[in-house]
């Protein structure tokens, strides 16, 4: 499901938003290279501190480096399609995470997680194309009449 | 029983979404708020019992359940004068129902729900169903409150997640009786 349903349904919602392969984050690539660099470093210097034997440290190091990168990755970008990406990622890393901890669970409750994660991306993917088509573009400064 | 409850509901919203008349939606509402009611009765006299492998009747979930029936009759009426007072179309009617149902259905099953994991999918089921609601008047501004409601949430629910899978583990690895997660919705 997640290695073909959902690339396949965000290649539609890409076509049919006409959007190119480009980014255009608030942030220079440069940077965020080093940010990402940094991240990394923090989760290895906090996976080997937590001197604790159930915690598989290479999982460990990987997941919470991909939630960092994955909420990193939605600040940057203008791009509301990029910020569902950015969810997917951190998805992923929490699904590493749960593997580290060593928790199995029942193969039904997975497969409903499983199921979930696809809807939320579905119904995200829907409301991208709404606000593609109402606003007539993706950018997320379109979306800037409501505060608090 | 609880399982009962669900298809019960789920078949509700189901029909309503299909079938689209008035008369048969009212029917099916008043079906599924009895259902409610009487899932709050029986759950109060099997306290502390299990229904199956993953819901437990216990009682912060029975005391919430009977809130959130008293709760949901007056929205159900508030809903109707609400729906009467803008024009909408019946297919738009239909979906308000359907999600309104749905969306009780897993408040119900997170109230009860005994595993995490499946806790957190009808959070996350919650989630999905109200932003659904909240673009019913389909407006830009509808629009725009959808989309951020269901972005931040989301994402703060899978955040949560870790939270709830790390505190499973070492509440069951240090022999502790299973610590209250009921109430998050």
């Amino acid at each position: 499901v997640k290695a073909i349903i959902v690339p396949w349904f965000l290649l539609k919602v890409r076509r049919h938003n006409k959007l190119k392969r480009e980014h255009e984050p608030f942030i220079p690539v440069f940077y965020s290279i080093i940010v990402v660099v940094i991240s990394l470093i923090l989760s290895f210097i906090l996976s080997n501190q937590l001197s604790n034997s159930e915690l598989h440290t290479k999982f460990f190091t990987v997941a919470f480096a991909s939630i960092l990168f994955g909420m990193y990755f939605i600040i940057i970008h203008k791009n509301i399609f990029s910020q569902v990406v950015g969810y997917l990622i951190i998805e992923n890393g929490i699904f590493l995470l749960s593997l580290t901890i060593g928790n199995i669970m029942p193969i039904m409750v997975n497969l409903a997680i499983l199921l979930d994660v696809l809807m939320g991306v579905l119904v995200l993917g829907i409301f991208i194309n709404r606000i593609g088509d109402t606003f007539n573009s993706v950018e997320i400064s379109q979306l800037s009449k409501l505060k608090d | 029983m609880f399982i009962a409850f669900i298809i019960l509901s789920f078949l509700a919203g189901l029909s309503i979404f299909l079938i689209r008349k008035n008369l048969y939606t009212k029917v099916a509402s008043l079906v599924f708020l009895a259902a409610l009611l009487a899932l709050g009765i029986y759950s109060w006299v099997h306290l502390d019992e299990f229904s199956s492998r993953f819901f437990k009747f216990d009682s912060a979930g029975v005391l919430l359940t009977f809130v959130l029936a008293l709760l949901s009759i007056a929205t159900f009426y508030h809903s109707r004068l609400y729906l009467l007072r803008h024009f909408f179309t019946p297919r738009q009617e239909a979906t308000y129902y359907a999600s309104l149902i749905m969306l009780i259905m897993a408040m119900c099953v997170a109230y009860f729900a005994e595993n995490i994991a499946l806790l957190w999918v009808s959070i996350e089921a919650t989630t999905l169903f109200v932003s659904m609601l909240i673009y019913h008047e389909r407006s830009k501004v509808a629009l725009e409150a959808s989309w951020k409601y269901l972005f931040v949430s989301s994402t703060g629910v899978a955040i949560a997640f870790i939270g709830h899978s790390i505190s499973k583990h070492y509440s069951q690895r240090e022999q502790y009786p299973r610590s209250e997660h009921g109430i998050h919705a």
